[in-house]
């Protein structure tokens, strides 16, 4: 057995790495992150999955419904740090699923997957308490990181001697840091996946891929709305989202980018819906979560959507762990102390 | 659809469970008590009320406390919120209070920026309604409760299940009675200590003190405990699960302090190990006993310091794994705040007890001490650092003070210069505690120190190889070290003068790191990075020569980590960093990281150059294209082919703002040099933009040229320079603009011309003196010569130097006089330093302002590069001994005379191809003589 799958195998215990183990995965993890193409077309059939927010056993249970990973294919939306308890059990077993099986896991990027962020909402504490360092945090940031500067989409080739405005628009996507985790993933050609939502900026999907992207932390634009916007029933066209980052948009909007760029429906997650999945304006974007009684105490079931490869949808429901499958906690304090 | 209502109404009431991006705007002070304020609607959504400051303080002409948040924009009065007795306070995740408001008749949130201030105002609110039930059962009511919790039942295997009962089900007026009852007479004396005690820590603080010495009476908890031994050894499981759940559900915030006493607590977390809901019993009296030790690095004397230590680990203990799951989080909270004043009270004692801190150092210090027990005492100032976070900001920054005093960066000097690593990491680790509470502190020690100097051991660590550990402190320590946007830590100056100390002890600091600095990281990389196997590398200077044999042996995270600094380096300090660039000619060397296998780093390098040319300064976007420096970039995105990965994207990110951003030198540059290479990209929409940008300019070229010839050469005019600078500048600039001129035409002519790769060539004007490899450079104009021609013209240059040095010094006496007192300032002189710093600040200052960028530009960042070439003239005299970069220094010294002479250069060699003579020729006359030389970037 590989250094490797052992690693996977302890970290289906729910027992984080040592720090050493955790700085040689994600620099492998880079090497295979920067050889990644940036758009990533996602082939039928494949599992995707809304928010995990660090509830280890929780995913577990994923994957019991949704079966292990090198047999199916699955597609993370993102979020999987902060709130729960095993952020960092979480983060690296989904890491190293990746290093372990490049081709058969996705992972893309969510609000949650930023330095700023999980200062607040818990992963960087959790890192401090686990490993007495923020050593870790600074590596698995390091790779969010990395997640950043990205091209969408292959260009497509295009005659020489066109129009110019046509060609100062073009194809692609541009960050100012790689980044590594993808921001939207298109299966099929016919489903559009991110984290959050849409963009007044972009009306097309080739607006995707010319994002230009110049400050490092964006609180505003394009990428952060991808990151951050809800939709919302009672909004006609945009609105300004309680979160502070994104916005909030209605039917409409999505009714005419799904026309647009010729997708049958946006798939996101980023928001707590209690049955674990919602359609919205008239099933044209859906929403998975896959965080059961979301920070052990909102009672919300969860869901992934299984997806065939005639991209024919079949909603999974499932519960949280019960009680007693959660092991021993893994915050052991150290077992010596000065003070 | 009914389900989809249901939801909605569901994901309203759950908005607060939905994560808010807090802005990180500058704020002067504490973000800890920043708040939002969240009213909710009758759309049962939460409206924000707008961002402040909270506090909690006295209602006017009242003894009711209050909540009040300030406006932080106005200072306007947001909310003001009586406590209120009842419970109607709810703490959600660790940063959000709610409450159903009476006054405003609909419930309000506060979100926090930050869990500490979240759980300060918890705690607040909640002695202060336990204030006020105190005082309310201190008048009548406290012997004549109408309750039926008169008393409880005498505590027995049989009462159990009513005692059981009693705890489950009380509500929280009950709670308070229960809570009477349990801890008995022992609270009235508490109500006593606590009638006049104002909220803080403090008296939080003294009340836990107080309580802990007061001796227990009929104790309840006593009685349960010896209940609970008793079924343990008869092994009674339904008994002790009873006593489980009671001892659950037992959490109220007073209690804790009485069962988790040194003689109950082992007991208590014992009752404990029999959850009925788990199968197996725990063991966690014995992970406690057997396996957890307590270290003393200093014999600790105060007994109540070290019962206080015990408890802080063990309350942890019970919240971290005997409950983690099933607190609840006002429970936690009430722990957290527990072991927190625990943390503060151990501190505080210790920090005020000088004889410890005296012996604590005096060990460190002494030679009789061991290894192994230096070792404990430095991981015991760690924790020491590390929980004073629990003390107020100014007792934290007082006791830093203290330590400093005492010597605790000498401490970590030497720890950092230790063979154990782990024991260099744990130095780090305190030297962050230091930076995260002022960076000032450290940068003070940091600029004065003699001896071994901390900032030397802390580039040593960055790259040094930790094996399998990890690292990257050195990187952050550096970085909050030579950051130089942020003004101070904590505290914002009042005082102008001591924001000027901050900022003189930073730049000094930044100073030494590019003086000794510097060249070490730069030649980590020369070392790491394979030169080219033909020889044609530019690194290939003599000194490198015999340290090949050492390449690849570092470690790439350290390259990755070198890197990110030097990008770090070009945000934060753009001028200094691109003098030194321009001097040293640095930047092909950190491009040699194109060359490694890891494809991260490649990409790295080309993030650098991004940074570099996002500064958007033409100077080096000349120094680019003079030295070609695009080459390795280019090489290695045409040798990665079609694959399509991120250094394929970075590099057309870089194209594409290298179009977007109008850079024509380069545009021209990059089609000019590297078509026949990029060509073959070209169904790429970027490469393909970037070629029709070129044939635009050439279009724009010819027509915009003589009017912005014109035009700057006016504003040139205006500015008034010096006489013998504005000749200097004017020259150059002629011949560069018959460069672009000659080089538009002869691209019309030649659609890939090899002309931009001529510009690349520094070589001498036959004007500026004797010439001796020209026509070597004339054989050399093919389309991609070897980069290593740079080297070959630089050593054959030598002869040439002295006379241009004379040149130089004509023209710029000012600078030589700059150079004067940059010397001074090396040997000490800070009066002098200020002085030429303020100069140096004056020049740059120009060279900033965005308004005059076309116009000033230029001829500034030339005065200005030439000002510090001198100072690094200066450096280079001062530290000739250095042998194995004295020749690097040397060399860098011509590339900056080459520099000076390079625009002219690049005309002399478009005049020289014979078949480009002609052309430029006819093209010469038409230039004006006075022209500015930014007119190649930004002419058309």
């Amino acid at each position: 057995m590989s250094d490797l799958d052992r690693q996977i195998e302890q970290l289906k215990k729910c027992e984080p790495l040592k720090e050493s183990e955790v700085k040689a995965l994600c620099l492998k993890a880079m090497e295979i992150l920067v050889e990644e193409s940036n758009v990533q077309r996602v082939d039928a059939p494949v599992t995707i999955c809304g928010d995990i927010h660090g509830q280890f056993y929780d995913m577990k249970e994923l994957f019991k419904v949704g079966g292990d990973c090198p047999k199916t294919n699955y597609l993370f939306l993102g979020d999987f740090v902060d709130r729960g308890f095993y952020s960092v059990e979480t983060f690296l077993l989904l890491l190293a699923l990746k290093v372990r099986y490049p081709d058969r896991i996705t992972l893309i990027r969510g609000n949650h997957e930023s330095r700023q962020i999980t200062q607040v909402y818990g992963f960087y504490d959790e890192c401090l308490r686990k490993y007495g360092s923020v050593n870790v945090w600074r590596y698995c940031t390091e790779i969010f990181d990395y997640l950043r500067m990205y091209k969408l989409s292959r260009t497509a080739a295009v005659a020489r001697g066109s129009d110019v405005s046509v060609l100062s628009s073009g194809n692609i996507v541009t960050f100012y840091r790689v980044c590594f985790i993808l921001l939207s993933a298109l299966i099929e050609n016919k489903i559009f996946s991110v984290h959050g939502g849409l963009s007044p900026a972009i009306s097309t999907l080739d607006q995707i891929r010319t994002i230009d992207r110049k400050q490092e932390v964006p609180h505003d634009g394009a990428m952060c709305d991808l990151l951050w916007s809800d939709p919302e029933d009672i909004v006609d066209g945009w609105g300004l989202s309680p979160r502070g980052a994104g916005f909030l948009f209605g039917g409409s909007v999505v009714t005419s980018f799904n026309h647009t760029n010729n997708i049958d429906y946006i798939c996101r997650a980023h928001q707590l819906v209690m049955e674990g999945y919602k359609w919205m304006f008239n099933n044209q974007i859906v929403t998975v979560w896959s965080a059961p009684n979301y920070c052990y105490r909102c009672g919300n079931v969860a869901a992934i959507l299984e997806l065939d490869e005639n991209l024919n949808k079949q909603f999974r429901v499932f519960d949280a762990a019960p009680q007693e499958s959660r092991g021993t906690p893994a915050k052991k304090p150290a077992p010596d102390y000065f003070l | 659809m009914g389900t989809q209502e249901k939801s909605q109404g569901n994901s309203n009431s759950l908005q607060c469970f939905n994560d808010i991006l807090w802005y990180t705007r500058p704020t002067p002070f504490s973000v800890s008590d920043r708040v939002k304020v969240y009213r909710l609607n009758e759309d049962g959504k939460w409206d924000d009320q707008g961002t402040g400051h909270v506090t909690v303080d006295y209602l006017e002409r009242s003894e009711e406390l209050a909540l009040y948040v300030f406006d932080e924009e106005d200072n306007e009065t947001l909310l003001v919120h009586r406590i209120c007795p009842d419970d109607i306070y709810r703490k959600q995740e660790d940063t959000i209070i709610s409450w159903r408001d009476s006054e405003y008749s609909t419930e309000l949130a506060l979100s926090f920026q930050e869990n500490t201030g979240c759980s300060y105002i918890w705690d607040h609110i909640c002695n202060v309604q336990r204030n006020i039930h105190f005082s309310s059962l201190n008048s009548e009511t406290f012997h004549s409760m109408n309750s039926e919790l008169r008393e409880l039942p005498a505590v027995e295997l049989s009462t159990l299940p009513i005692i059981l009962k009693t705890v489950t089900e009380s509500g929280i007026a009950d709670q308070m009675r229960l809570t009477e009852l349990i801890l008995n007479d022992v609270c009235f004396f508490e109500n006593l200590a606590y009638a006049h005690i104002k909220l803080s820590v403090v008296a939080v603080l003294s009340r836990r003190a107080k309580l802990s010495l007061i001796s227990m009476q009929q104790d309840f908890f006593q009685k349960l405990m010896e209940l609970f031994r008793i079924c343990e050894d008869l092994e009674n499981m339904d008994g002790l699960h009873m006593i489980f759940k009671i001892v659950k559900g037992i959490s109220y915030a007073q209690i804790f302090e009485k069962i988790f006493g040194e003689e109950l607590i082992m007991d208590i977390i014992g009752s404990l190990e029999y959850d009925p809901d788990v199968p197996q019993v725990q063991h966690y009296r014995n992970f406690l006993k057997e396996h957890v030790v307590f270290k003393e690095a200093v014999p600790i004397k105060n007994l109540m310091v070290i019962s206080k230590i015990h408890q802080a680990y063990r309350v942890g203990y019970l919240k971290d794994v005997v409950l983690a799951r099933v607190l609840d989080e006002a429970t936690v909270a009430s722990l957290n705040s527990m072991i927190h004043s625990n943390n503060a009270i151990v501190i505080s004692l210790l920090k005020d007890d000088s004889t410890f801190i005296q012996e604590l150092f005096a060990r460190l210090r002494s030679p009789t001490t061991s290894a192994e027990s230096k070792k404990n005492l430095v991981y015991f100032l760690r924790e020491f650092c590390s929980l004073s976070k629990s003390l107020q900001m100014v007792q934290q920054l007082q006791l830093f003070r203290d330590l400093i005093i005492e010597g605790i960066f000498d401490i970590i000097t030497d720890a950092l210069q230790s063979q154990d690593k782990k024991l260099v990491l744990t130095g780090t680790d305190i030297l962050i505690l230091f930076l995260n509470q002022d960076p000032t502190l450290l940068r003070s020690h940091v600029v004065r120190q003699e001896g071994i100097p901390l900032l030397g051991l802390l580039v040593k660590g960055m790259i040094t190889d930790f094996g399998e550990d990890m690292h990257c402190q050195f990187l952050e320590i550096l970085r909050s070290l030579l950051d130089s946007f942020s003004l101070t830590g904590a505290q914002v100056p009042t005082l102008i003068f001591i924001s000027m100390c901050w900022c003189y002890i930073r730049d000094t600091i930044i100073d030494i790191f590019y003086d000794k600095h510097l060249g070490q990281l730069i030649d980590v990389i020369i070392l790491s990075c394979p030169s080219d196997e033909v020889g044609q590398s530019t690194s290939n200077l003599a000194s490198s020569a015999g340290r090949v044999e050492s390449q690849n042996s570092t470690k790439p995270e350290i390259l990755l980590n070198i890197c990110e600094l030097l990008c770090f380096c070009v945000v934060h300090h753009p001028y200094r960093i691109k003098c030194n660039f321009l001097l040293n000619n640095v930047i092909d060397k950190i491009l040699l990281l194109t060359r490694r296998r890891e494809k991260y780093l490649v990409v790295a390098a080309v993030r650098f150059v991004r940074t570099i040319l996002s500064r958007r300064d033409e100077h080096l976007v000349n120094h680019f294209v003079k030295k070609n420096l695009l080459k390795p970039v280019i090489d290695a995105f045409v040798a990665n082919g079609n694959r399509y990965n991120v250094l394929n994207s970075a590099v057309l990110e870089l194209f594409e703002f290298i179009r977007k951003e109008n850079v024509k030198l380069l545009v021209r540059y990059i089609v000019d040099s590297f078509w026949n290479q990029l060509v073959k990209f070209e169904y790429l929409t970027s490469v393909q933009s970037l070629k029709v940008k070129y044939e635009q300019c050439l279009e724009n070229c010819g027509t915009k040229a003589n009017v912005n010839v014109l035009d700057s050469r006016k504003r040139i005019d205006e500015r008034a320079l010096e006489k013998e600078e504005e000749d200097y500048f004017n020259e150059d600039s002629d011949e560069d603009d018959t460069s672009s001129e000659s080089r538009t035409r002869k691209v019309q002519s030649q659609p890939v011309s090899s002309v931009g790769v001529a510009a690349s060539y520094p070589s001498l004007s036959p004007r500026s003196g004797g010439l001796v490899d020209y026509e070597d450079d004339e054989d050399d104009e093919d389309y991609r010569p070897p980069p290593k021609k740079h080297t070959e013209t630089s050593e054959d240059d030598e002869g040439t130097l002295e006379t241009l040095r004379l040149k130089r010094k004509l023209i710029s006496r000012e600078h030589e006089n700059e150079v004067a007192y940059k010397k001074q300032r090396l040997g000490k002189s800070s009066k002098a330093r200020d002085s030429v710093f303020a100069a140096l600040c004056s020049t740059l200052s120009q060279a900033v302002l965005p308004s005059k960028k076309t116009a000033n530009a230029m001829p500034l960042s030339s005065q200005s590069a030439e000002g510090t070439k001198a100072l690094g003239e200066g450096n280079h005299t001062e530290k000739k001994s250095s042998s194995s970069r004295s020749s690097g220094k040397s060399s860098s010294e011509e590339d900056s005379h080459r520099e000076k002479e390079s625009p002219r250069n690049c005309s002399d060699c478009l005049h020289s191809p014979s078949d480009n003579r002609q052309l430029s020729g006819d093209d010469c006359p038409l230039v004006p003589p006075k022209s500015s030389p930014e007119m190649t970037v930004n002419g058309s």
